[in-house]
């Protein structure tokens, strides 16, 4: 159906049905929308461990200001439950005592708090300028294919998400995954495919450049740091 | 939003600039001005302003949205960019402080630059709704960009297109059209700090940025129509105002408001005999430029219910007769009936005029028999005799000199809530302590909740408790009673409690003109019916010693006194505006003008005597009050001495000056001998305080033209409604803090 | 410049006197309303027939164009009188060409559709709103 849809908007159509779908995928909807799994009700307490942790990051700032540690908090929440329900930004409201919009507000800004539900595996591939010239959206249509979600979807299982987000700084190591809090560098589409395999398989897969270097180090070679490094006292008088 | 020229806004407003929570106390000496250059011209200002309310000062008004003077600034519309020298980017005025020597060029082709471009900026995204935007006429954006902008934009609308954002529901009373909201966030702050309802907020960044209460929630507060002032485009409208009318083609009458009895100074849109909407006048001493909502959307409540035509019972069915009939049959009722037969009874709404001409025609039939609906205790304190005994003898404004408050039985967020804003800021801004004998109620500050029974009040007397504390070192200690709990057996008791705490908190004052003791009263007509004499309950007309056989219900509509009470052989004659629960057991109707049909005083709880101006006729054969009582008179044959509103204006100064000195209020004296008519008892008052209004569907009617407005039944509605939303916050502590 | 000094001077030496523009005269003032009064009444049957004002007797409607000009008897000033003359002279005109109709004579001249303003507190209560 989306094909038919494409095929009769036509060339100017089909662009803006894709501008529009990449912008919410990113940053979603800005207002609330109560739904079976979020609402007011979605049950959310933040656990022993996490309580202890949220206790230590509201120890940092004195007394009075502790909604300074909204965010820190908002953050162990989602890493608690998967996503940001709304009854998690109410508990964090409640634990830091401070109104529920200023809440609100923060969870909004920030692209990185999930408001909807997310698989257990968030794939978030860049499709800034540097990746796309390496092509990530190669990358992007492999997960597709794999898949058989789009930008903005779930799998059935909830096991993955995949999103298009901006850049995330690894240019370098173009393109490249981050799935949860892991990069996964220097992709090809072969590898992507593994990379979902091992993940389906309950493994973890390898992090960090795929291409076999270290980190940022040229693909055509070392053009520094070639050698060992020298002893102490070279280049040295020989009196010292 | 009634346009107040920038200056005189900012010369009574200018000593109070909000910059930060410092301590109220007003500095001794004042801080040495620094010279300023603006536009060339030197000008002298004092070190924490910033440059706009320099250059305001000099008469140089700078285009902004986002700014308020009465609300903290945010600095994000940057329609204010000015070209300071020195400086390579043009600066925002509103927030940058003046600096010695700093010269700002208003004028320049920089500054021209800036607001051009601004301007460009905000109306890309801004629909192009004029014709159907309610703030059409009066919109700031209109106006800056005629006055500001250039003539012409590059948004190219078939490739960019502009954004779209839903439209949130915000109850009956705000009408909300987000795509034409420039997010200046004036709503938000005056949410989060004014009304104490941080339910606005800013969700998301961007063009996506949207303003809303991010879930489905009403925006419960009692203050919430002022956002459509706020609103410097059509984004926030007044949902019964929509579509009605253009500001350019109704006529502005400036008038007194009588929903609570704060009297704030309201001015009545209206064209071609209709009232269309009231909004708010400025006035620093008592409502400062927020009204509340019931004095906003009551104006459809004046359509409904009026009694039009006068009405005499016939066989138990009201039949619609003449003037000359009715004035007939009820002057010849008054030759009939004995003296001591005769009473009259007075509402909330009546106004000084009407007041003064019932009590002349009843007491010329040597009737003394007047009483006020509203009760209030007439021992103690010197009863209605002294003054001091039943106003707010340290003014609204009192409160914010004031560094310790206690309320006692009154919930002031629903009584009167201009008066609460107030509360708030002086808790925000200048350290207030508050503390609240009476039900726990949410006023959106924190207070120290003393107790519930009246029997605290002791406690407080004896010096126990921490708030007793605060009270003992507080400079300007205040205590506000409401005039709610003053009635019934416990009120007097409890008025001479409030006095002897009133009186040992004064005897440390070194301040004499600083009284303690206030009264803050609910209805707007109860403090001129007191001054001029009306005793203040009906029970001597409920407990059935006296045998009325004529009863004259001057506005009262509140069934304080019902045909069990009286006898089924009164004569009941029903004078008012509405036909409510008075003309239900009227005998006969005489329809009245309400409060923006004539031209009339009220006196509100500070003692402060106001005019209101008749804005639109009354309608039908309806006339106004003290005419009515003025020809009921002539036929009766003691006709009144005056014929014309200067000698009714004549005779009200006769009976008390100050009722005809509009706009200042007198000092009460006579302290000390209200404290010698006290019966100090050691025994403590043992009452439940509880307030007639306790949560927001309470608020809504509370007199007979807000029972008869659909607006009102909406908002009540929706106020249940909002009780049962599962968003709904607990209300918590309130800190200054918080409000930032 | 020498010209305008002289009459200056010559104006201040000649008296002060209102030099009429019409009628030299108040006897040719007195002539002139006479003739313009004699034209009316002489005209009033035609009006009266023509413009169904029949319901009026005749004489009262003399009667009431005789009070019209007996309200300005007392004037003296001539220019005054002259130029009442002239706005008669114009209501001769428009009655000819019947720009006056019927009930513009009802009401001017017979105040008919005008009822007494009420003038004490009593009649005005009644009567409206004031």
């Amino acid at each position: 159906m989306a094909s038919t849809v494409r095929a009769s908007l036509g060339r100017m159509g089909r662009l803006n049905v894709q501008q529009q779908s990449l912008r919410f995928s990113s940053s979603g909807l800005q207002v609330h929308r109560d739904s079976a799994e979020n609402n007011a009700s979605t049950r959310f307490t933040f656990t022993e461990d996490s309580m202890k942790k949220v206790k230590a990051v509201i120890g940092i700032y004195p007394e009075g200001y502790h909604h300074a540690a909204v965010m820190p908090v908002l953050d162990i929440a989602q890493r608690q439950h998967g996503w940001l329900p709304i009854s998690a930004m109410h508990e964090t409201a409640r634990v830091l005592d401070m109104p529920r919009m200023r809440v609100y507000e923060v969870a909004t800004f920030y692209t990185m708090y999930n408001r909807t539900p997310v698989g257990k595996y968030f794939m978030q591939v860049c499709a800034t300028t540097p990746c796309m010239l390496r092509g990530a959206e190669s990358i992007t249509e492999a997960i597709t294919k794999k898949l058989g979600i789009k930008p903005g979807h779930t799998t059935d299982d909830g096991l993955f998400t995949l999103a298009e987000v901006e850049c995330l700084g690894a240019c370098v190591n173009a393109p490249m995954v981050q799935i949860n809090d892991d990069y996964y560098e220097d992709l090809t589409t072969k590898d992507m495919d593994t990379i979902i395999d091992e993940l389906k398989a309950g493994k973890k897969p390898k992090k960090g450049p795929w291409s076999g270097r270290l980190a940022a180090e040229p693909l055509t070679g070392l053009t520094s740091l070639s050698e060992e490094p020298k002893g102490p006292g070279f280049g040295m008088q020989s009196g010292f | 939003m009634y346009r107040v020229p920038q200056l005189t806004r900012l010369a009574t407003t200018g000593a109070r600039i909000v910059t930060s929570s410092a301590r109220g106390q007003q500095t001794a000496a004042a801080p040495e001005k620094i010279e300023v250059f603006i536009d060339g011209k030197k000008v002298l200002v004092e070190p924490g302003m910033t440059i706009l309310q320099a250059c305001a000062l000099v008469g140089v008004d700078i285009p902004r949205f986002c700014y308020h003077d009465r609300l903290s600034i945010a600095g994000n519309c940057r329609m204010c960019l000015v070209e300071v020298e020195k400086s390579i980017k043009p600066v925002a005025s509103c927030a940058m402080p003046v600096m010695k020597g700093m010269r700002v060029k208003t004028d320049s082709p920089l500054t021209k630059k800036a607001r051009e471009g601004v301007m460009e900026f905000l109306l890309v995204n801004h629909p192009l709704d004029c014709p159907i935007c309610d703030q059409g006429g009066e919109c700031d954006l209109q106006d800056q960009s005629m006055g500001f902008g250039s003539d012409r934009g590059r948004h190219q609308n078939q490739y960019d297109g502009k954004r779209a954002v839903e439209d949130k529901n915000m109850g009956p009373l705000v009408k909300t059209s987000m795509n034409r909201c420039i997010q200046c966030t004036r709503c938000i702050r005056f949410a989060n700090e004014v009304a104490g309802v941080p339910d606005l907020g800013s969700t998301g960044r961007g063009n996506d940025m949207q303003i809303g209460t991010y879930v489905d929630k009403f925006f419960a507060s009692e203050l919430s129509g002022n956002v459509i002032d706020l609103c410097p485009v059509g984004a926030l409208t007044n949902k019964p105002y929509s579509f009605m009318a253009r500001p350019w083609e109704t006529r502005k009458t400036e008038s007194v408001d009588v929903m609570d009895a704060l009297g704030s100074n309201i001015v009545i849109s209206h064209r071609t005999g209709e009232v269309m909407r009231i909004i708010p006048r400025m006035n620093d001493d008592v409502n400062e430029e927020w009204i509340s909502d019931k004095t906003r959307f009551v104006t459809d409540g004046l359509k409904r219910q009026r009694l039009l035509a006068p009405m005499i019972k016939e066989g138990g069915q009201l039949k619609q007769v003449d003037w000359e009939e009715a004035l007939y049959v009820v002057a010849r009722k008054l030759r009939q009936t004995p003296a001591d037969q005769i009473a009259g009874v007075a509402g909330g709404l009546v106004d000084t005029e009407a007041l003064v001409a019932l009590k002349d025609l009843l007491n010329r039939f040597n009737c003394e028999n007047l009483y006020t609906e509203e009760s209030f205790p007439t021992v103690n304190g010197g009863g209605i005799d002294l003054r001091t005994n039943y106003i707010m003898n340290d003014r609204i404004m009192g409160v914010e000199d004031s560094d310790a408050l206690l309320l006692i039985g009154t919930n002031p967020r629903y009584e009167a809530p201009v008066f609460n804003a107030r509360i708030r800021k002086s808790f925000i801004h200048y350290n207030l302590d508050v503390g609240l004998i009476g039900s726990p109620v949410d006023l959106t500050y924190d207070y120290d909740h003393v107790g519930t029974n009246a029997k605290a009040l002791d406690d407080l007397l004896a010096g126990k408790g921490s708030f007793a504390e605060k009270l003992k070192s507080a400079k300007k200690p205040m205590v506000v009673v409401g005039a709610g709990v003053l009635q019934g057996p416990q009120g007097a008791a409890l008025l001479a409690k409030v006095h002897q705490l009133a009186d040992q908190l004064r005897s440390k004052q070194s301040d004499k003109s600083w009284k303690v003791v206030n009264v803050l009263q609910r209805v707007a007509g109860q403090v001129a019916a007191l001054d001029i004499g009306y005793k203040p309950s009906v029970e001597a007309l409920r407990d059935g010693k006296k045998s009325i056989k004529l009863l004259f219900l001057l506005g009262a509509d509140e069934a304080s006194v019902s045909r069990r009470d009286i006898g089924s052989d009164t004569f009941v004659v029903y004078q008012g505006h509405h036909g409510d629960a008075g003309a239900e057991i009227a005998d006969v109707i005489l329809p009245g003008a309400a409060y923006t049909e004539k031209e009339s005083t009220y006196v509100n709880t500070e003692g402060r005597s106001q005019k209101t101006l008749p804005a639109v006729q009354p309608p039908g054969l309806a006339r106004v009050d003290w005419k009515i009582l003025r020809a009921l008179s002539e036929i009766a044959g003691k006709a009144l001495p005056y014929s014309s509103i200067q000698e009714m204006r004549q005779r009200l100064a006769q009976v008390a000056p100050h009722l005809t000195r509009y706009g200042e209020v007198q000092e009460a004296n006579y302290l000390k001998q209200s404290m010698e008519l006290t019966e100090k008892s050691s025994s403590a008052v043992n009452a439940e305080l509880k307030p007639a209004q306790l949560e927001l569907a309470d608020f809504y009617m509370t007199n007979s033209i807000t029972r008869a407005s659909p607006t009102m039944a909406e908002c009540v509605r929706a106020a249940r409604k909002h009780q049962q939303n599962p968003h709904i916050e607990q209300p918590k502590r309130h800190t200054a803090a918080s409000a930032m | 410049m020498a010209t305008k000094a002289l009459s200056r001077v010559g104006v201040e030496l000649t008296k002060r006197e209102v030099v009429p523009v019409v009628s030299k005269n108040p006897k040719e003032a007195r002539k002139n309303v006479i003739k313009i009064y004699k034209e009316f009444q002489r005209y009033v049957p035609t009006i009266w027939w023509e413009q169904e004002l029949r319901d009026i007797p005749l004489p009262q409607f003399r009667l009431a164009i005789k009070n019209q000009f007996m309200k300005n008897a007392h004037l003296t000033d001539t220019r005054v009188v002259d130029r009442l003359v002239e706005q008669a002279k114009l209501d001769m005109v428009n009655f000819r060409m019947a720009y006056y109709n019927d009930v513009h004579v009802r009401n001017f001249l017979f105040r008919e559709n005008i009822d007494p303003k009420p003038a004490d507190f009593l009649s005005r209560f009644f009567a409206g709103k004031d």
